[in-house]
């Protein structure tokens, strides 16, 4: 039996020790920081996981060139979302339509049956209107929800800052909460 | 008595996301209110996003490490004189042509430095002939070829090859691929086919460890070849040897 055992092996065999660049571990921080609202704006763009995944390493490869020439550092965020949006809209023109969004399931178990049925009508409301909206409102309010500042919400999507604030109003009214 | 001016909802929603002073100062209880509807929205948008758009994200550990490893072949931006050296040598090279190759003898060992899967000698020796068929997916072949810097990889030139094959316990990750040029050298994919084949008959016969062919395998396997066959150069026969199928 242990004859066997010494043979069982599951592992990656060394690699040549060799240590990234300041910039390249500068770039896989921001990676790890970035990854996750990045991608899921890709996502509800319409894009596949693996196609967002592909897109997010081309993003910061470019980053990384980016950094590397000293080109400007300030709002980086709004440049990898900048960059993540415009490459992404370009796959997605490669790609056939997505499917519809999945049925809406509420799981909060602090809702009696009631007031799920009445949650679940509201947001398929607001759904509803929400999926009417013209892309680019889409997009503003998805990068708000993200965290992104007005700076860097017009920075991404190439708009001014009164066109930012003018279009989170006007869509926040639209989605506004029906009294019960 | 001076009318009081209400702030538009556009001028609410500055204030609330912190764009434009601060929430706190203002005054006006109608203005409150519907900052609070406002707010409300947004509260209500979240949890549409939370429920509806948000899709559950995957591990990301292995994008980050496909990053990192991209990150260590890239090259940092140059300055104007490496391209004009660079264009030198271009222009030299098409003076006099040479043989030119994108991919060695010998995989990068920074990118596939050989990966092997939990299994044990008596399972290597039992595995069937699909396993020895076994060909990467063309997504992990594609993403071998770009870690490797080859664009548009020509059909029949290259065999997306496990460094440490399946049939010696190698893994299906793309640490354990690299595209082996079938003709630009005498040490190409079928003559690793050959070496491979040599090295599972040791092992299954008792003459050889299983970690120890998994390890000569991975750190030179042309050296490897060299210490099993006992030649310098390939055996002739070993050269025309057809195993696996090209990259297509």
């Amino acid at each position: 039996m242990s004859a066997i055992r010494s043979q069982v092996v599951d592992w990656v065999w060394p690699q040549t020790a060799e240590k990234a660049s300041p910039v390249a571990e500068e770039v896989s921080q921001l990676f790890e920081e970035f990854r996750g609202p990045v991608l899921r704006y890709m996502v509800s763009l319409g894009l596949p996981m693996q196609d967002a995944e592909d897109i997010l390493q081309e993003v910061f490869l470019s980053l990384f060139h980016h950094l590397s020439k000293g080109k400007p550092r300030d709002n980086l965020r709004g440049w990898v979302f900048r960059v993540g949006h415009n490459l992404a809209l370009k796959r997605r023109q490669s790609l056939k339509p997505t499917d519809p969004l999945p049925e809406l399931t509420l799981t909060d178990p602090g809702l009696n049956p009631e007031e799920e049925t009445a949650a679940r009508r509201e947001q398929a409301r607001m759904l509803k209107i929400f999926a009417a909206l013209p892309e680019r409102d889409r997009c503003c309010v998805l990068l708000r929800a993200e965290g992104l500042r007005y700076r860097e919400i017009a920075a991404t999507l190439n708009l001014s800052l009164g066109t930012v604030s003018g279009t989170l109003a006007r869509v926040l009214i639209r989605l506004q909460v029906e009294p019960r | 008595m001076k009318s009081h001016k209400h702030f538009t909802d556009e001028e609410l929603l500055c204030l609330l996301d912190g764009e434009a002073g601060s929430p706190e100062a203002m005054h006006c209880w109608q203005c409150r209110v519907r900052m609070a509807e406002l707010e409300k929205s947004v509260a209500a948008f979240v949890h549409l996003k939370q429920d509806r758009l948000d899709v559950a994200l995957p591990s990301g550990d292995g994008p980050a490490s496909l990053l990192r490893a991209r990150l260590k072949l890239e090259k940092p931006a140059r300055h104007y004189w490496h391209w004009v050296a660079v264009g030198l040598v271009v222009a030299l090279s098409l003076l006099w042509p040479g043989r030119r190759t994108v991919a060695s003898d010998l995989p990068d060992n920074r990118i596939t430095p050989g990966a092997t899967r939990l299994i044990a000698r008596e399972q290597v020796c039992v595995l069937s002939a699909s396993e020895d068929d076994r060909k990467p997916s063309k997504a992990l072949a594609m993403q071998v070829f770009e870690l490797y810097g080859i664009r548009n990889p020509q059909p029949r030139r290259f065999e997306v090859d496990y460094l440490i094959a399946p049939t010696l316990g190698g893994a299906d990750d793309v640490r354990n691929l690299w595209p082996q040029p079938y003709s630009d050298s005498i040490w190409n994919s079928r003559v690793k086919d050959a070496l491979e084949d040599l090295l599972r008959a040791k092992v299954c016969q008792g003459e050889m460890d299983l970690a120890v062919a998994q390890s000569e395998i991975a750190r030179n396997w042309v050296a490897a070849y060299q210490k099993h066959f006992r030649t310098a150069v390939p055996i002739e026969a070993h050269a025309l040897f057809v195993k696996d199928k090209p990259w297509e």
